[in-house]
């Protein structure tokens, strides 16, 4: 396995209102390796984004976070502003949900992509420009010189998409999070960014934390995938054994909800009830009264994460019992 | 091209509107203009005489042509106090009014933005809470009562400042400003409180856009965020309200020119309505929502090169 | 935070109104009592804002002002809603044509600098209480219509217009039964803020000596006349402008916080 290069351990994100205090991300562990994609799959509201966040440090102000992000040995949390916006574009890039909106309307697109270089990296304005052009030209622009000088508006959402991807890649980072970079994009226009996505993989060893609520998607892209619910856990593994032997009922129902040709006829599947608010404070586990395979004891304590395969973990006392892993 | 042909067009409508309605609006002032001037015991060959000379015998639309005639080429008739061309008059106080205004106008915008960017960034902390508390007050401080109490304090208390009197830029360009500073910042107040608001909400509504989220990504402080995206997104709004900043501008004037016995066109417009010098008035006012009117389509030219999006629309 | 400006902004007029309404029927010194011995005496127990040029109570004179500014803000705040609401509801309900011509209207009389309208309207029909309101009035019309039209633009397209269309209820039933009581509240906040212009406009015209005429009092008027004896007696000029911020300022933080309250809904 390649060297570890972040370890979140026991990531907390809460956020307080009228003396209390509600968990939106609830003690979230897990390692992203060099060259490695995570996917941290799950529906809107599970924590996913809020976790993205935190690695890069660009929660909101009123967020109260606990645990550890560590960096290369370093732990991110413990490190004031300036040494975490040193971190920001060199080390960690995120790209965006929404490509309509994530680039200034008034710059020129070559020019914020420049702006990264000129912060992070020891280049003059003429230099810097070079750069620019060699990164529009990798990911795959074709005319560059012209479509430097041009705006945002001028561009459609998949070019734009690339622009934020150029950002992201411009000082070569260790990590790229990638919050549904594709889910505002049309189909078509989302496999070429994806594979884009690889490709970038591939020739820089950037790892890449691919945060989406489509299975489908991190199918396509990701080795090791992270299933979260209602801030939890629930599931963990690198990609082949999740599919071929998902543990969580959730997980479970996830897959079943992804069209596929061999489904053609049948009614699309989806998951009875909703996802808990923030402000549920129940005990148990969160996927209790959505779960086909629930228990009684389900409802008032919450399962442990548990190794079921190498690497495969798991939170369900349904499969705790099924495996003859129980309490002692 | 196109785009401007339409705005100038659209700004000779206008003006030519102005100008109808300014005319049409004194020929409906109650009582006879030529008996209020020569008085009750008039007789007959004076009054023929001056309708005659003031056009009241010809049909209401050539009268319009004639007096339009005559705002274009500096002739409106003579005022009917001071006996000399209408266009004499205000141009000689036109240029008090117009530093005047033009001082305000640098105070509102170097005071006012840079204090609605200090209270967006801190919002809901002591600075913002403090910026927003006085800017309520500036906003609700009639200015002519500023004037006089800056008048008091700088001019009679603390001496810093001469109570009246104006000195031309001609004159003495230094002494000049500082004779319109008291004024100027009577004026700016409640404007400036009107600026540091609808800053601080412009700011505030850009700082939320994802644009924001990735320029944070890249590494930038608050600072360089704040002034290198955020600021020229925020100010193309408040370009539009600078249109109705000159308006209010020169509405200040005119009561402030009061207070300080300034001799600028507002003082002399009081004077004219006092004396019922309808003439003068009419020419002023004409004048002055001319004057609004270009300030307004430089305005929006200003506003398209500044915005992209609207250029190559 | 919001609640905060309408308390404020409730407890500033509670009280001016109160003053306004004792000063009705008391004052501590008839209001044009003069008394030359005493006249430009500062502050004191006796005068609490000491006595003007004629040896007139100022406090008196500044508590029956309260009269005239609540008096002409509300009348012409009221013929601004009622035409202005007329005005933009048509506008806003009816469209086309008539509304672009209203709205062009309306946007230019906005571009007006207030008191330039004030002044010329003054200058035409002359001086006095009845022309100030009115002009005053007209002046606030074009805020109100804006106001009523987005809000009727917003609401005709709603569900309980178009069954009340089908049940057959002609444009004007619709337009005043139905959603008139449904868009009150941004129309109120325009009132607030209007008062608090509608003030300020009077105080303005009347320190011109424009305005309010004696033998109705003015505070604007009363800034004007204080002006001269400034360096007498100061304190004759810091009393009505006091009460002018107060007002004003009551209307305006009640504004903006009902006005907060309407963008949290």
């Amino acid at each position: 396995m390649n060297e570890k290069l972040f370890e979140i351990k026991d990531l907390s994100i809460s956020f307080r209102k009228k003396e209390e205090q509600f968990f939106a991300v609830k003690s979230v562990d897990f390692d992203i390796h060099k060259g490695e994609i995570v996917g941290l799959v799950g529906e809107s509201g599970c924590g996913k984004t809020l976790t993205g966040l935190s690695i890069i440090g660009l929660t909101p102000s009123d967020a109260i976070i606990s645990g550890q992000i560590n960096f290369k040995g370093m732990n991110l949390l413990s490190k004031n502003k300036e040494e975490r916006r040193s971190t920001r574009g060199k080390n960690i890039s995120m790209i965006f949900q929404e490509p309509m909106t994530s680039l200034n309307p008034l710059m020129k697109v070559g020019d914020q992509i420049r702006e990264t270089l000129l912060i992070n990296m020891r280049m003059d304005k003429f230099q810097a420009k070079q750069k620019v052009y060699e990164i529009m030209k990798s990911v795959g622009f074709a005319d560059v010189y012209s479509l430097y000088k041009k705006y945002p508006h001028e561009l459609s959402g998949g070019m734009r998409q690339r622009v934020v991807i150029c950002i992201a890649i411009a000082c070569n980072p260790d990590l790229i999070i990638a919050d549904e970079p594709t889910t505002a994009l049309d189909v078509t226009v989302q496999a070429q960014i994806l594979d884009l996505l690889k490709k970038i993989n591939q020739q820089t060893t950037s790892s890449i934390l691919f945060i989406s609520h489509d299975f489908g998607v991190i199918k396509e892209m990701c080795s090791q995938v992270i299933v979260m619910y209602a801030g939890h856990i629930v599931e963990k593994s690198c990609i082949g054994r999740i599919f071929s032997n998902p543990l969580h009922p959730y997980t479970q129902a996830l897959l079943k909800c992804i069209p596929a040709p061999e489904k053609k006829g049948n009614p699309l599947f989806s998951i009875k009830g909703k996802v808990p608010s923030i402000y549920d404070n129940s005990e148990g586990c969160p996927f209790f009264n959505r779960c086909s395979f629930a228990l009684e004891k389900c409802r008032k304590e919450l399962p442990k994460l548990r190794e079921y395969e190498p690497e495969h973990l798991t939170r369900c006392f349904y499969t705790e019992e099924k495996n003859g892993k129980t309490d002692s | 091209m196109y785009f401007y042909l339409k705005k100038g067009f659209s700004m000779l409508i206008t003006i030519i509107a102005v100008t109808v309605i300014t005319f049409v609006s004194f020929q409906i002032i109650p009582g006879d203009p030529v008996l209020s001037r020569l008085g009750v015991d008039a007789d007959q060959a004076q009054i023929d005489a001056l309708k005659e000379e003031l056009n009241l015998n010809k049909p209401l639309a050539t009268r319009y042509f004639i007096w339009l005639k005559g705002v274009f080429t500096g002739d409106m008739g003579q005022s009917f106090r001071y006996s000399v061309p209408v266009s004499d008059l205000i141009l000689n106080r036109i240029s008090v009014t117009f530093i005047l205004a033009l001082i305000s106008l640098l105070l509102i915008i170097f005071i006012g933005v840079p204090l609605g960017i200090i209270s967006a960034r801190y919002n809901n902390r002591i600075p913002g809470l403090f910026i927003s508390f006085i800017s309520q007050i500036g906003m609700a401080v009639p200015s002519f009562w500023t004037g006089i109490l800056l008048m008091f304090l700088f001019g009679i208390v603390l001496k810093w400042f001469a109570v009246s009197g104006y000195v031309s830029w001609s004159e003495n360009p230094l002494l000049c400003i500082k004779s319109l500073t008291l004024p100027a910042v009577s004026i700016a107040i409640p404007n400036i409180a009107t600026v540091i608001r609808y800053m601080k909400n412009m700011v505030l509504d850009e700082m939320k856009k994802e644009y924001v989220k990735t320029a944070y990504s890249k590494g930038l402080s608050t600072s360089q965020v704040l002034s290198k995206h955020i600021l020229k997104n925020a100010i193309i709004p408040v370009i539009t309200i600078l249109g109705m900043i000159s308006a209010t501008i020169l509405g200040g004037s005119i009561i402030i020119e009061q207070v300080f016995s300034l001799p600028g066109i507002g003082r002399l417009l009081i004077n004219a309505i006092t004396t019922r010098d309808l003439p003068l008035v009419q020419g002023i006012i004409v004048y002055i929502s001319v004057m609004i009117v270009i300030i307004n389509f430089i305005i929006d030219i200003f506003y398209t090169i500044i915005d992209p999006r609207i250029r190559f629309n | 935070m919001k609640k905060t400006n309408i308390t404020i902004g409730a407890v500033i007029l509670i009280f001016l109104l109160a003053m306004m309404t004792v000063s009705i029927f008391y004052t501590p010194y008839p209001v044009t009592q003069m008394n030359i011995k005493e006249r430009f005496s500062p502050p004191s127990l006796k005068h609490f804002f000491g006595t003007d040029n004629f040896g007139r109570d100022i406090l008196s004179r500044v508590m029956s002002g309260s009269q005239t500014a609540f008096f002409v803000g509300a009348l012409a705040v009221f013929i601004g809603l009622v035409f202005g609401v007329l005005i933009g509801a048509l506008s806003g309900y009816i469209g086309g044509i008539f509304d672009e011509i209203t709205m062009r209207i309306m946007d230019a009389m906005l571009a007006f600098p207030g008191i330039l309208f004030a002044l010329m309207f003054v200058a035409i029909f002359g001086v006095g209480i009845k022309n100030t309101i009115t002009a005053i009035g007209i002046m606030s019309i074009p805020s109100f219509a804006r106001v009523t039209r987005s809000s009727y633009l917003q609401h005709k397209e709603f569900e309980y217009v178009k069954s009340a269309k089908a049940k057959g209820a002609s444009p004007l039933r619709i337009i005043f039964f139905h959603i008139l009581p449904n868009v009150t509240s941004p129309i109120i906040v325009s009132s607030t803020l209007g008062f608090a212009r509608a003030v300020l406009s009077e105080a303005g015209l009347s320190y011109l000596g424009l305005g309010v005429q004696p033998p109705y009092p003015s505070w604007g008027r009363m800034l004007n006349e204080s002006q001269v004896f400034i360096s007498i007696a100061p304190w004759y000029a810091i009393a009505p402008g006091i009460f002018i911020t107060l007002l004003v300022l009551g209307f305006n933080f009640l504004g903006d916080g009902l006005q907060d309250l309407e963008s949290l809904k």
